[in-house]
């Protein structure tokens, strides 16, 4: 009895959080989701509707932020998110001159591994047998 | 001779010979015996500092007692509350870490980066 009650619960939330039963708001919110929405595990669904609801809250620019990086998100492991959480939390535990040089450190690395852009364009390659110019 | 007859004549002899004693051998009894109760009544007087000990600290218990379940308490609420913090956080808080990892100025894969990690291990080492 008791354990048909859990799984008849546990059914009852998940489907609460199908795309279909959430609201029209909160599918606009989390749209970068919509084909892989039902296929996430529902206490992962439960935890980005969390996150959702504080969505009203944030700045325009935490707002896009928070919809460009919402798929990428929502494809990491458990570990890999767990792992996220744990650096955040250290991150913020810093003082602000350490976190301000992490962050530094972390820009600095960025742009070495971006690929040289060249400053100047190129000169296109003569075709064989063209008299080279001199 | 039975064993009634022998014991009688030993006691009339023992009392003729006490009579008999001479002051040198009955000031060394006398001594012998000063020193025997001596000692015991030091004995007895040590017993009573035990157990007058036992009675101070029973009445500084009694004194202190406010303190002393005060500070046993302090100590379980301590307990309670590293216990509590080794716990998985509560869903809400989780959330909202999650929304600002999300909202973050640095992306989340700086976040599983593993030099970003090393970084956080040694925040004042240069690489």
């Amino acid at each position: 009895m008791l354990v048909w009650s859990g799984v008849a619960l546990a059914g009852g939330k998940d489907n609460a959080t199908q795309w279909q039963a959430l609201k029209p708001a909160q599918q606009a919110i989390l749209a970068p989701l919509a084909a892989q929405w039902n296929t996430l595990p529902p206490a992962q669904r439960e935890r980005l509707l969390a996150v959702e609801a504080r969505y009203p809250t944030m700045a325009p620019e935490a707002r896009q932020r928070f919809q460009a990086r919402l798929k990428n998100w929502a494809s990491l492991t458990k570990a890999e998110r767990i792992k996220a959480r744990e650096n955040y939390k250290k991150l913020k535990k810093l003082p602000p001159a350490q976190r301000a040089a992490i962050k530094r450190r972390w820009e600095i690395k960025q742009q070495a591994s971006e690929p040289m852009k060249p400053s100047m364009p190129s000169p296109p390659i003569p075709p064989k047998g063209a008299p080279s110019p001199s | 001779m039975n064993e009634h007859d022998f014991s009688k004549k030993l006691v009339t002899l023992l009392d003729t010979d006490v009579n008999n004693i001479s002051d040198k051998v009955a000031l060394d009894l006398r001594a012998a015996r000063h020193s025997a109760v001596a000692h015991a009544v030091s004995r007895q007087s040590s017993g009573v500092g035990r157990s007058g000990n036992l009675l101070h600290r029973h009445s500084w218990f009694s004194q202190h007692r406010t303190a002393v379940i005060g500070a046993v308490l302090i100590a379980v609420l301590l307990s309670v509350l590293g216990v509590w913090q080794m716990l998985p956080q509560p869903a809400d808080d989780q959330a909202e870490i999650d929304a600002a990892l999300l909202t973050d100025d640095l992306p989340v894969h700086a976040y599983l980066d593993n030099h970003f990690t090393q970084w956080l291990k040694n925040p004042s080492s240069e690489q």
